[in-house]
């Protein structure tokens, strides 16, 4: 292990993304700034979890990393080594290697074509031959648990079920033997019980084929029970990042705090005491300032309304943005510790 | 359940159904359950589940051309509300029972101010006079700022928590007995609905108003709702008390449903899920519907629909495993004898 911890196999190291609003003769009216200075890295076989509200940016990074769009300043690594998009067949390989899945499934398949030829066209991109293709897609299918092959194969995808149309999205993702999948809320538009389905597939599949994942979704309850490490946003920026044990156990960011113990808990015996932020998330147009967080955090001083908060390690690459995430930290949280 | 309260609404044998080119579909078969006077009773089920359809049977919003109450009673304060006409249900609605849905921003008209909407869902039952004052009373209520200042505001101007305010002010402005929510919070962020939630508590308290809260969430209904009602494929399947249902869930169906839920209060990985999907209910299974997926299942299961039955403290499940003659008579056909249904499975 590096001081950076195991290798890391995809990375993003001070990630923008701004986006022109409002154009006039002279150029945009204000920029949305919808990812501001995040690096965020996915271990080799682990599962790196992105989570937050909506604007808050998980997406967007999601999207850079994927290469899907260009970084407004940063880097993306793969390997160590920085992405050159310039060049047609480093941008292909990373392709091969960095694999999405999206939460709508319906939109991410083409509805015209059948399953054999979706998944088909990743293994053409992985360089089997053609006569090879649709024995090399059944054994996929078979692998996401679309049992016999043989009756998947052929059909449309509105002739399957939300969960297997799931599954077909991730067999297109591993036809061309990815090493990190980036699944931007895969399990969002399912029930409850197809989500366990899914949720089971996404951890063997990472047990068998050592995936990493980059797993961004809003629900902490799967995150919690899916992921190695977490990284929290909030307004584009990340509050906080660490062991997803240490984050859930000793949350060192009011905002971590606060989504915790805002998400409702299925087993009716448990009392807790709920903070309930006030207000909306601000406009990424108009953040305010100092730390951005400042105008809906319960424990706020006036240090918070004018300086930006450092970034404070509390032990064990567990990082909060937060002028009091070390105090926090000391003191055992008293809403989530008591586990 | 406790006979010492009133109901306010009971649900008796309730069956609807829908004619669809492809065949009739009974979305809502046979459902009988009751919401106490100012109680709260969450309607849980999957996609596909009815639980909706239920809901819409009671407030009957469905066109009525294809759509019909087809069977059983739906008693409000003593009154039935199956067979009276649409004029009469009109009045019902929004002045006795309210309801609020999923989606705020489809539910507002976007080119009437707040105000004017809030106000005219009072105006319906009791005319224009003191209608902009009941509106901004009940703006303030659901806890918007300045409520004469939102009343004139339009619903783009809000945020999506706002907006689900106002939704539910116009749906309290008349002091509703019921209050019938249907996944509320879905569409909302969880630091939001945290603030929805609590406002819905609030409200119940200060109004005396009963909740049916129809949701997937699991976690929602736990932290909302006395009682738990869970749906399958059109049937009630199980009912009882929250803490009973929770802690010991009577039905295969409620036990699967729990164990794919997980806590964010703990660390625990799924290890289990239900195989299989909610059946079609153009063609549903014959006998009890969850067959083909139970652990459980014996052959009267694939034959015989099983009927409510006693199942623990204050519940009630529609599975034959509580019918001790079924099971003294019939082997399980697959896998070990079925274990005592007591406690969370793991």
């Amino acid at each position: 292990m590096s001081p950076d911890g195991p290798g890391m196999i995809l990375e993003g190291r001070g990630l923008r993304r701004y986006y022109p609003w409002g154009r006039t003769v002279f150029g945009p009216r204000a920029w949305v700034k919808a990812v501001e200075d995040v690096s965020i890295g996915v271990g080799a076989g682990q599962t790196m979890a992105l989570v937050g509200e909506s604007g808050s940016g998980k997406t967007t990074t999601g999207r850079v990393l994927l290469a899907l769009e260009r970084a407004t300043a940063g880097e993306v690594f793969f390997r160590g080594a920085p992405l050159r998009r310039g060049r047609r067949e480093d941008l292909l390989r990373f392709r091969r290697a960095v694999q999405p899945v999206f939460q709508d499934s319906t939109a991410s398949l083409n509805p015209r074509k059948t399953v054999a030829h979706t998944v088909g066209l990743g293994l053409a991109a992985a360089g089997i031959a053609p006569r090879e293709r649709l024995r090399a897609a059944g054994a996929l299918l078979e692998e996401v648990g679309l049992e016999p092959a043989g009756a998947f194969l052929h059909r449309f995808p509105h002739q399957l079920s939300g969960g297997q149309r799931q599954r077909v999205n991730i067999a297109r993702a591993l036809a061309t033997a990815p090493e990190v999948i980036v699944a931007d809320e895969p399990v969002s538009a399912l029930d409850l019980s197809v989500r366990a389905q899914i949720l089971l597939l996404l951890l063997r599949l990472q047990r068998e084929r050592q995936l990493a994942y980059l797993f961004i979704s809003h629900d902490l309850a799967v995150v919690r029970s899916i992921a190695h490490r977490v990284a929290v946003m909030y307004l584009g920026r990340i509050v906080e990042e660490g062991p997803a044990e240490d984050v859930f156990r000793r949350p060192a960011h009011p905002y971590t705090e606060a989504l915790i113990s805002a998400t409702p808990v299925p087993d009716p015996r448990t009392k807790r005491e709920r903070i309930i932020l006030p207000g909306d998330v601000p406009s990424p147009l108009r953040p305010p300032p100092g730390c951005p967080f400042h105008p809906r955090c319960p424990v706020a001083q006036s240090v918070c309304a004018t300086t930006f908060p450092p970034a404070v390690d509390v032990g064990g690459r567990h990082v909060a943005v937060c002028h009091f995430a070390a105090e926090r930290a000391g003191q055992f949280s008293r809403l989530t510790g008591a586990l | 359940m406790n006979s010492s309260r009133t109901h306010l609404l009971i649900l008796d044998h309730l069956t609807t159904r829908i004619a669809t080119p492809l065949g009739t579909v009974t979305p809502v078969d046979d459902v009988s359950f009751s919401v106490p006077a100012g109680g709260a009773v969450g309607l849980v089920g999957e996609s596909g589940s009815g639980k909706s359809m239920t809901a819409f049977s009671i407030m009957r919003l469905f066109p009525t051309t294809i759509a019909r109450v087809a069977g059983g009673r739906v008693l409000f304060d003593g009154r039935d509300l199956a067979p009276l006409g649409d004029g009469e249900m009109r009045q019902v609605r929004g002045r006795d029972i309210a309801m609020v849905f999923q989606d705020p921003a489809t539910y507002l008209n976007p080119v009437l101010t707040i105000g004017e909407q809030v106000a005219e869902a009072w105006a319906m039952h009791y005319g224009w006079d003191g209608a902009r004052a009941r509106a901004e009373e009940a703006l303030g209520l659901v806890g918007l700022p300045d409520p004469a200042e939102t009343a004139r505001r339009h619903p783009h101007e809000l945020s999506g928590g706002m907006r689900q305010r106002a939704v539910i002010a116009q749906a309290i402005v008349c002091r509703p007995k019921l209050l019938i929510a249907d996944e509320p919070t879905t569409a909302l962020d969880v630091t939001i609905q945290a603030q929805i939630l609590d406002l819905l508590r609030r409200l119940r308290a200060e109004l005396g108003m009963a909740l049916l809260l129809i949701t997937h969430d699991l976690g929602v209904v736990a932290e909302m709702c006395e009682t738990v009602a869970v749906m399958y494929a059109g049937r009630l399947v199980e009912i009882g008390p929250a803490e009973q249902v929770f802690a010991a869930p009577a039905h295969p169906y409620t036990q699967g449903l729990l164990s794919s839920a997980i806590s964010v209060q703990q660390t625990q990985q799924v290890t289990r899920a239900m195989e299989g999907s909610v059946p079609d209910l153009r063609d549903p299974p014959r006998g009890c519907r969850f067959h083909p997926r139970c652990p459980f299942v014996m052959p009267t299961c694939t034959l015989h629909a099983p009927p409510m039955l006693a199942a623990g403290a204050g519940q009630t499940a529609a599975c034959w495993l509580h019918d001790p003659e079924v099971v003294a008579r019939e082997k399980p056909l697959q896998g070990p004898p079925a274990p005592p249904l007591r406690g969370r499975p793991a």
